[in-house]
This record gives structure tokens, C-alpha cells and sequence, in this order.
């Protein structure tokens, strides 16, 4: 298949532009490194009592730091790393994190030359951003309130996120989804909001 | 990255005043060229000054009052009585601006005074922020796999399943034909068998007669248990189709295709408002719609052309200062389909219920129709299909999307 053979074998600063562009194409870094990075996070972690379960989770972590480091921070690779080193970098760091918790003993006992050979940046050590929740109640009726409009389908969900997660212009996001132009989709988001707003609301009211 | 100069700039310049007349021979509203705006609009310090100044308008509106008069709008006064709400619309992009990270002068003042409102939108903000994360990586990381697969043409672990259930299901179905078939033959052979016993009881049928007990026991009925389970998996596809209604639309779905859409908007005949027995024509030679002012009128006129462009907001802004609720029955009409398009639906609903049995209202099918759409927002589906039954019986111009929305429409 040339198709899946030619994103495969994108240079690595092209795909994080693509990235940039299209967010589906993070599915192109998923393809590629998962099988190296799975690898490496059973042999770094055998024994240790974390399951496998636990490790496709660090993977998946792992892909999306790096997705939201593209997306909001214009993250570019250093010192000729590749997108493979980098999430083996973050993997390793969040396995590790791991191992605090899960058994506190446990060491990855590794050293530069053999880091340098599995492909591992120790320098990296970033991970998944947490959210800073202020208001629960709130965040809760606005999460129920989200899925009812992803569900019943139309435009509203995929606007609001768009915007909110995957940092998209009203410009971007009216080609994306058809509309005439920004001032368009601003309006319509703004409708989206509105109706979002009320949605949780509404939640809120009837919990208490 | 948006500034608060150009938030502020965006928010005034997209509410100045164009003005509207009636062209009486073309039954039609044209806009007049717009007014070109004076100097200020491309002065960087009066839009910096008027960006701090909106932020303390609650406690001191002068310097916000005498900027509006600065850009010399076609009507001041009106400008002003927007001002609470361009105020309001001010402070929720500085707070999406601030939960985006973006921080200016005027946002670290609301920040400083503790302003309740910006507050308040910022937590909703920064909540919907958070909401919209989880789930998006949520659906990244379900989606991955099948999103590569699309991207690259490549079959999914997820289509070789059902492709792989679907080849089931073919050769299930094959299996049962052949079974039809099987008990088909073995019916007829033995009707033939009867008949020929009956008409020549020879040995042979003799033989055949005592062979038949061992045959039977060999190969019970397999009809019988065949036709049972087929009828069971055929039950259940039934029921899960009408579960499922794959083919069909949910009311939001269809309301959101059909209410504010071009083509719905194109069907409404604007220029019956125009029609002599309609309007009054004043010494001028311009159009008044009934119970309205020349003033009013041109108002109307102007909300109107902006439906048209779909900019239902601007329309209702605009709609809701002329209190059409005793004065013109189109008028409130225009109110209520803004009303429908800017997530007011319940009011919205309430005034068309009205409008579609006044007898006044020249929009009378119009009214039906958003009203319908009214009751899809609502999930209200007995009301809908009911009015939409009636549009369709009607043979009116909306009969054609009357049928189309019952035929996508859940069957319950």
C-alpha cells in the first residue's frame, strides 16, 4: 500500500508539521513507535509487578504528550532526536514514576552507553499535563453535558473541541467544517457555548 | 493571537449602524452603501483607550459614550443601548482569551477588582477547557488505530471483524437457503412417495415403507429445528434494526439541517411584506409596515436582511427593541425564528404557536413549518409529525420538506 508506506516513512519534522496541521496524522507516530516503545517498557519493566495493561497506558500517555506539546508549544526535536527517542524518553520517565508507586524497590539499573542504544533521552522528562480541576461540580456537569451534544451528533462538539483542545483558529475550523468564513463559526460557536452553558446548568440545578 | 485591541475593534466595528431602505418598485430591502467610517478606525491609541475604558463602563460609562460618538454611527443612541451588551460579550473573550493564556491591561484589571462576572466566565472557561480535554484524549486513544487505517488506506483490526462477521452472516444465510431447498426436495419425495404408494403399493414401496422408520432416526427433521432458529435470528436482526434506525436522523440532527438554512430561509417570500394591502405607503413613496413607525419599519427591514445573511443575532438584537409582540404578527414572526436560531427555543415555540393560527399573519405557513422544527429542537416528536403530516396534506411549498424530515425522522 504506497499510501501507508509514504506516511510511514515521513521524515520526522515533516510529520509533526503535518501533526500541526491535521491532528489525525499523531495516528502516523502511534503506528510507528509502538511496537519499539512496548518493547522496550516489557524488558524495562519485567519483574516489577507492573501489568500490561499498565504499560500500553504509559504508550498511550506517552503519544499524547507529545500531540498537546506540538499542538501548544511548537515542540521541534533537539540534538538530531528522533520521535521514537522521544517517546522512549517519556516513557521511560513515567515508568519510573511507576515504580514509586507501585513497588517502590524497583530500579531500571540502566546506563548512558546502554540508554544511548535503546534509543532513550534521560534528559526527557515530561509527561502528561494534569488538569487543574477548580471547580468539580462544574467540570462534571460540563463533561455530561459535551457527550450529550457528541451523541447527538451535529456540529456544537466537534467545534467546541476544536478550539478548546486542539487549539484551532475560527479560520481553521470553518474550513475544516464548511463554514462561510470565521465570523461564521465564531457565531456558532458562540451558539454552542450559549447552549452548553445552559446544558450544564440545567445538570446543576437538577443535582441539587 | 487576538489582542484586546482587536477583540475591542472586532466587537464595535461589527455593530455599527448600516442603513436600510425599502425599494418600493422591486418589493425588496437594499442596503445603501455604507457609511465610511471616520478616522478612528484605524487609530491604534483610541482603540487601546477604549479597551481599558469598556472594562470600567458599569461605574463610569462617560468615556465609553463619548468614543461611540467619536465613530459618528449612523444612530448613536442605539449604539449606547447596546453597550451593556457589548460589555458583556467584551469580558467573556478577555476571560476565553485568559484560560487560553493570553493576559492584557484590561484583563489584569478585571483581575485586580475582582470583577464577578469575568470571574465567573473564566471558571466556566477553564472547566469547558478541561471537559473538552479529557474527552478528546479520551477519543484520540480509542481512535488511533482506526484513524491510522483511514489515513493510510490501511484494513483495521476493526473492519476485518466485521467483514468477518459479515461473511458469517452470508454464509449463515446460505446455510439456511440450502436447508429451505433440502426440506423442499424431502417434502416433495415424500408427497411422491405417498402418491406412488397409494397408487401402486408394490413391494418396492413395501421395502421403502420399512426402510423409512431407520432413515428418520438417522436424520431427525432437520426442518423443523432449522426453521426455528431462523426465525429467532431473524427476530432479533428485526429487532435490533428497529432499535438501531440506522437510516434514520435524530431531531437534533434534522433540526439543525433544516432551521436556519439557506434553503429554508430562501423558501420564506420576503417581499409579501412589501405587498400593497400589507404595508402602507407614507407621503415619501417608502414603505411602514403595519403598526410599526417609519422608524420601526426600517428597523425591521434591516433585522430582516440580516436573517437573510444569517446573522440571526444581529436580527434579534435588533427585533427584541421593537416589541413586535402586539404591533405586527410577520414582525414577531422574524422575532421567532431568531429566537430558533440563537438556542431560545421555548420562546421561540411560544410566539409560532401563536403566529401559526393567527389568521392575520401572512406567514402563516412559514410559522407552521419553524414551529414544527420548533418541536424537533424540543423532542417533542407527536407535535412535530403532527404539523409536518398536515404541511405535507397541505401541498404548500413546504410540503416537499415536511415529507423529507418525516421520512429521516426515528420511527419512535
Amino acid at each position: 500500500m504506497p499510501n501507508q508506506k509514504k506516511l510511514l516513512q515521513l521524515p520526522d519534522e515533516e510529520l509533526i508539521a503535518l501533526i500541526k496541521k491535521e491532528p489525525d496524522h499523531i495516528s502516523v507516530v502511534y503506528k510507528k513507535t509502538k511496537d519499539y516503545c512496548l518493547r522496550f517498557l516489557y524488558k524495562k519493566s519485567a519483574g516489577s509487578g507492573v501489568k500490561e495493561d499498565e504499560l500500553e497506558e504509559i504508550f498511550h500517555k506517552a503519544v499524547i504528550t507529545l500531540y498537546e506539546k506540538i499542538i501548544n508549544e511548537n515542540f521541534q526535536l533537539t540534538n538530531n532526536a528522533s520521535i521514537q527517542t522521544y517517546l522512549n524518553s517519556v516513557c521511560r520517565y513515567q515508568l519510573l514514576d511507576k515504580f514509586k508507586k507501585v513497588n517502590k524497590g524497583f530500579s531500571l539499573e540502566d546506563t548512558e552507553p546502554n540508554l544511548k542504544e535503546l534509543q532513550v533521552d534521560p534528559a526527557i522528562e515530561d509527561e502528561l499535563r494534569q488538569l487543574k480541576i477548580q471547580d468539580e461540580k462544574l467540570y462534571t456537569a460540563l463533561l455530561g453535558a459535551l457527550e450529550k451534544m457528541e451523541s447527538a451528533g451535529g456540529l456544537c462538539y466537534e467545534i467546541l473541541t476544536l478550539f478548546w483542545y486542539h487549539g484551532k483558529s475560527m479560520a481553521e475550523i470553518a474550513g475544516q467544517l464548511g463554514y462561510a468564513n470565521a465570523e461564521t463559526t465564531k457565531q456558532q460557536k458562540a451558539r454552542c457555548q450559549k447552549r452548553l452553558r445552559q446544558m450544564a446548568h440545567r445538570e446543576l440545578t437538577t443535582e441539587q | 493571537m487576538k489582542t484586546d485591541v482587536t477583540i475591542i475593534k472586532e466587537l464595535f466595528l461589527s455593530h455599527i449602524e448600516k442603513k436600510f431602505s425599502f425599494n418600493a418598485e422591486q418589493n425588496f430591502m437594499v442596503s445603501r452603501k455604507e457609511k465610511p467610517l471616520n478616522v478612528e478606525q484605524n487609530d491604534s491609541d483610541y482603540w487601546k483607550k477604549l479597551a481599558v475604558d469598556l472594562v470600567d463602563y458599569e461605574n463610569d460609562p462617560k468615556p465609553v459614550y463619548e468614543a461611540v460618538y467619536r465613530l459618528e454611527p449612523e444612530d448613536p443612541e442605539r449604539m449606547i443601548k447596546k453597550l451593556p451588551r457589548l460589555y458583556k460579550i467584551y469580558l467573556e473573550e478577555l476571560a476565553e482569551q485568559y484560560v487560553l493564556g493570553n493576559e492584557f491591561p484590561p484583563t489584569t484589571r478585571l483581575l485586580k477588582e475582582k470583577n464577578a462576572s469575568f470571574l465567573g466566565d473564566v471558571v466556566f472557561f477553564r472547566e469547558l477547557k478541561n471537559a473538552a480535554t479529557t474527552l478528546e484524549r479520551t477519543r484520540m486513544i480509542k481512535n488511533m488505530p482506526s484513524t491510522y487505517a483511514a489515513l493510510s488506506e490501511e484494513i483495521s483490526e476493526e473492519d476485518i471483524q466485521t467483514a468477518v462477521k459479515k461473511k458469517g452472516r452470508e454464509e449463515l444465510l446460505a446455510k439456511f437457503k440450502a436447508w429451505d431447498q433440502e426440506m423442499e426436495v424431502e417434502k416433495t419425495s415424500e408427497e411422491s412417495a405417498v402418491e406412488e404408494a397409494k397408487v401402486v403399493p408394490s413391494a418396492q414401496a413395501e421395502e421403502e415403507e420399512q426402510e423409512l422408520p431407520t432413515l428418520q432416526t438417522a436424520k431427525p427433521k432437520p426442518g423443523i429445528y432449522s426453521y426455528s432458529w431462523l426465525y429467532a435470528v431473524a427476530a432479533i436482526l428485526l429487532i435490533g434494526f428497529f432499535i438501531w434506525q440506522p437510516t434514520q436522523k435524530s431531531n437534533e440532527e434534522l433540526f439543525n439541517s433544516y432551521a436556519g438554512s439557506q434553503q429554508v430561509i430562501s423558501k420564506i417570500d420576503f417581499s409579501e411584506l412589501g405587498d400593497t394591502e400589507n404595508a402602507v405607503v407614507t407621503r415619501g413613496g417608502e414603505y411602514r409596515l403595519p403598526g410599526l413607525t417609519q422608524n420601526e419599519s426600517e428597523k425591521a427591514l434591516e433585522a430582516i436582511n440580516y436573517i437573510r445573511q444569517q446573522e440571526f443575532y444581529k436580527a434579534k438584537n435588533i427585533l427584541e427593541q421593537l416589541a413586535p409582540e402586539e404591533k405586527n404578527a410577520e414582525v414577531l414572526f422574524f422575532l421567532a425564528l431568531t429566537q430558533l436560531n440563537t438556542g431560545e427555543i421555548e420562546r421561540a415555540v411560544e410566539n409560532l404557536k401563536v403566529l401559526s393560527k393567527r389568521r392575520d399573519n401572512i406567514l402563516q405557513k412559514e410559522s407552521q413549518f419553524q414551529l414544527a422544527l420548533g418541536y424537533l429542537a424540543q423532542d417533542d416528536k407527536a407535535s412535530a409529525k403532527k404539523l409536518l403530516r398536515k404541511l405535507e396534506e397541505d401541498q404548500g411549498k413546504y410540503s416537499g420538506e415536511a415529507s423529507a424530515i418525516l421520512k429521516d425522522m426515528k420511527w419512535f
